[in-house]
C-alpha cells in the first residue's frame, strides 16, 4: 500500500495519523533519538488542572480526537480498541485501529497502532506537578521500524512540531476552553485597495529621525561600559 | 465603514520599515467562541509602536494592523462570551489572557500560556512564550490591532471592561495599557516611606509611572527626559521633579538630591529607542541604525548606575532582543533587584479605571492630538518626531 504513493501523500497521512493516534500534549522540548531505525519522541507540558481531570479528558478518546484538529472522528470498539478516522490528502480519510496496552487512571495510558499508516507505540504519563501547578504530562512516541517506508517523508522536525502543536491544543482546550486561532485575522495583506504604487500613493514614509548629536558630556563618565 | 455587508473596514497598516498606510482590509470576524467584535471609537499611538514601525522588532509582516490601546462599542459576541452585551462601551487591555492557565490564575496575565498562536516562534527566541498582544509582532501572535474601524477581541470576557461614566474616550483610552504599565512599574518598586523614585522617560508611561509612584507613597519622584514640554507636563500633571539630561549631569543631580544614596528605585520607561551619550551611545546608535538586532539600552544603563545599593530597577520599556554593554557588574556588586514585564491588563486595568474615575490619575492631558484614522501616517510622524508638542495622538476611526 505504501509503495508508489508519493511522499507528499504519505506526509499528510502520517501527520494525521501521528496526531490522531498519538494524540497528545504540548511540548516544550522534543528530542529525537535514533535507535536502530526506531525513532522516538518525547514531549512534555504542564496542564493547570488536577491529574484526574487531565486523565479523564485524555481517556475520552472521541473527545480527545475532536480536540486535535485533524481527526475526523474516533469510534470506540470496546474497552481496548478504537477506530481513528483522520484526514488524508484532499477530502480523503484514512482509518486505523488503536489498541490500549495500559490504562491506569490518573497515571498512565499506553497504546499501539500497528495497522496505522505510521505504525507506532505511545505512552502518556500524568504526574502531579509540585506546588499546585497542575499535572505534568509526558508523552513518548516511538515509530516502529516496520513503518520505515511510511515514516520516510516525515522529517524529525515535522513530527516534533506536530506533536508539539497537538500537546499545545490539548492544554489550551483543557485550561482555556478553546484553542485560540490566528486564522482569519484581518490585515493589509488582503487589502481591497492595495495599489502597486510606484511612489506609494496613499502611503507615507516616515522621515528618519535625526539622531541627537553626542552631547559634550557635562559630567565625568560614570564608569559605564565603553 | 462598511460592516454589515462585510465589504471591508479601514485600518492603519505597517507596510515596511518606516512606512504606514491606511487600507481597506477584510472585516474582522468572530473566530473563537470567546471573541467579541468591537467598533473602535478611539485608539492611541504608543512608543512601542515606533519600535515596530522602525523595523527593530522581529517578525513583523507587511500589512499588519497597528494599535493596542483602545475604547469602543461591543457590536458582536461569540457564543461563549458571558459577561458582555452588545452596545456596551468598553476599554480593552493590550495583552490577551485566557483566564484558565496558572499564570492568569495567579495574576500574571501577560505571561498567559494560551493566547499566543505563534508560541513556538517566541519560544525559539525567548525560551518561553508570553501572552498574545494586539497590534504587535507575530512573536506575540500577530493579532490585528485597534487602529481600525473594527477589531476582534479574543477572550473578551477577560480583556474588555465597561467604561465608568464620566470618562471620555481621549482620557479612558490609556486604561488599556499606559496607566496599567505605569502602575505596575511603580508597584514593582515596592515603595516604602521616604523612598525617592527616579523615572527615565517623560512619555505617557513615564509620567503615569511617576504619578503612580507618588500615589503608592513615594516621598519624591524625579522624571528624566530631554523634551522641555514633556518635562513641564510631568511637573504639572504628575507632580514630579524633572531633570533635562541634555543640560544636566543626571547622575550627579540624583546623587545630590539623595545626599549620595541614589534613588531607592528606578523606573525605565523608554525601551530600546533610548538615547545615550558618549561612546557607548554612538556604538548603540550605529548598530541600531543598521538594524543589527542589538537594542539600545542607554536608559537602563543610567538607571542601574544611579540606583542605590540594594535598590530596585523596574524596566517597562520594550526590548526585543539582546543588548550590549549591560552593566552587570553594577547589578551584582550593588545587590540590585531587576524587575520587568508587560503589564498584566486584567489585574491592573480595574485599578486604573477606579483611580481614573476618582481623579487620582488624570490622563486627558496626554492626548495632545486627535485625528481621524485617515491621518494616521501624519499622526505617527508627529509622534515620532515629537513635533508640535506631541505627547500622544489618539485616532478616532469613526471620523
Amino acid at each position: 500500500m505504501v509503495g508508489g504513493v508519493n511522499a507528499r501523500f504519505w506526509g499528510r497521512v502520517a501527520l494525521g495519523a501521528a496526531v490522531g493516534a498519538v494524540g497528545y500534549l504540548a511540548v516544550r522540548s522534543v528530542r529525537v533519538a535514533a535507535d536502530g531505525g526506531r525513532r522516538s519522541y518525547l514531549g512534555a507540558v504542564t496542564i493547570y488542572r488536577p491529574p484526574a481531570e487531565v486523565y479523564a479528558f485524555w481517556r475520552d478518546l472521541p473527545n480527545l480526537g475532536r480536540s486535535l484538529g485533524r481527526v475526523v472522528r474516533v469510534d470506540e470498539i470496546d474497552d481496548q480498541r478504537s477506530r481513528w478516522v483522520v484526514e488524508g490528502p484532499g477530502s480523503s480519510e484514512v482509518d486505523f485501529i488503536v489498541e490500549l496496552l495500559a490504562d491506569e487512571p490518573q497515571r498512565l495510558l499506553a497504546w499501539r497502532a500497528d495497522g496505522a499508516p505510521v505504525p507506532h507505540e505511545g505512552r502518556v504519563e500524568f504526574t502531579p506537578a509540585p506546588g499546585d501547578r497542575g499535572t505534568e504530562v509526558r508523552l513518548y512516541v516511538t515509530f516502529t521500524p516496520s513503518g520505515a517506508t511510511a515514516v520516510g517523508p516525515l522529517s524529525g522536525d515535522r513530527v516534533g512540531r506536530l506533536l508539539s502543536d497537538a500537546l499545545r491544543r490539548v492544554k489550551q482546550i483543557i485550561e482555556a476552553g478553546e484553542a485560540i486561532t490566528a486564522e482569519g485575522r484581518s490585515s493589509g495583506r488582503d487589502a481591497y485597495d492595495r495599489l502597486p504604487a510606484p511612489d506609494d500613493a496613499g502611503s507615507a514614509r516616515l522621515t528618519p529621525r535625526p539622531d541627537p548629536e553626542p552631547s559634550p558630556m557635562p559630567w565625568p563618565a560614570t564608569g559605564g561600559p565603553a | 465603514m462598511a460592516r454589515d455587508g462585510g465589504t471591508g473596514v479601514k485600518a492603519l497598516c505597517w507596510e515596511g520599515v518606516n512606512k504606514v498606510a491606511v487600507r481597506t482590509v477584510p472585516d474582522p470576524r468572530i473566530e473563537n467562541a470567546g471573541d467579541a467584535i468591537v467598533r473602535v471609537t478611539a485608539s492611541s499611538v504608543c512608543g512601542s509602536d515606533l519600535h515596530l514601525i522602525g523595523g527593530y522588532v522581529p517578525a513583523m509582516r507587511e500589512g499588519d494592523i497597528l494599535g493596542h490601546e483602545f475604547v469602543g462599542e461591543v457590536v458582536e459576541l461569540g457564543p461563549g462570551v458571558r459577561t458582555l452585551r452588545t452596545g456596551e462601551r468598553v476599554v480593552v487591555g493590550s495583552t490577551i489572557g485566557c483566564g484558565g492557565c496558572w499564570y492568569c490564575d495567579t495574576g500574571r496575565w501577560s505571561l498567559c500560556d494560551n493566547t499566543n498562536p505563534n508560541a513556538e516562534l517566541s519560544e525559539r527566541l525567548w525560551g518561553q512564550s508570553p501572552a498574545g498582544v494586539f497590534g504587535s509582532s507575530h512573536l506575540t501572535g500577530g493579532f490585528a490591532g485597534s487602529h481600525a474601524e473594527y477589531v476582534r477581541v479574543p477572550f473578551a470576557d477577560h480583556g474588555a471592561y465597561r467604561v465608568p461614566l464620566g470618562l471620555d474616550d481621549d482620557a479612558v483610552v490609556y486604561a488599556s495599557d499606559a496607566v496599567p504599565t505605569g502602575w505596575m512599574a511603580a508597584e514593582m518598586c515596592d515603595i516604602s516611606d521616604g523612598d525617592v523614585v527616579a523615572v527615565w522617560g517623560a512619555g505617557a508611561v513615564g509620567q503615569l509611572a511617576a504619578r503612580s509612584a507618588l500615589l503608592l507613597g513615594a516621598e519624591r519622584v524625579v522624571v528624566i527626559d530631554r523634551y522641555p514640554d514633556r518635562l513641564a507636563a510631568a511637573r504639572d500633571n504628575a507632580g514630579a521633579h524633572t531633570l533635562d539630561y541634555r543640560t544636566t549631569d543626571v547622575q550627579g543631580a540624583l546623587r545630590e538630591l539623595t545626599a549620595g544614596r541614589g534613588p531607592d528605585a528606578c523606573i525605565e520607561a523608554v525601551g530600546m529607542g533610548a538615547d545615550s551619550d558618549g561612546l557607548t551611545g554612538v556604538y548603540d546608535r550605529a548598530r541600531h541604525l543598521m538594524r543589527l538586532r542589538s537594542d539600545r539600552s542607554g536608559a537602563v544603563r543610567e538607571a542601574i548606575l544611579a540606583c542605590r545599593k540594594g535598590g530596585t530597577v523596574a524596566m517597562v520599556g520594550v526590548f526585543a532582543g539582546a543588548v550590549d554593554g549591560f552593566p552587570l557588574g553594577a547589578v551584582m556588586h550593588k545587590g540590585l533587584t531587576l524587575r520587568s514585564g508587560q503589564q498584566h491588563s486584567q489585574r491592573y486595568l480595574p485599578v486604573a479605571l477606579d483611580r481614573m474615575a476618582r481623579g487620582d490619575i488624570p490622563t486627558g492631558y496626554l492626548t495632545t492630538h486627535r485625528m481621524p484614522l485617515d491621518e494616521g501616517p501624519r499622526g505617527y510622524d508627529l509622534f515620532k518626531h515629537k513635533t508640535d508638542g506631541c505627547l500622544r495622538v489618539v485616532f478616532h476611526p469613526q471620523g
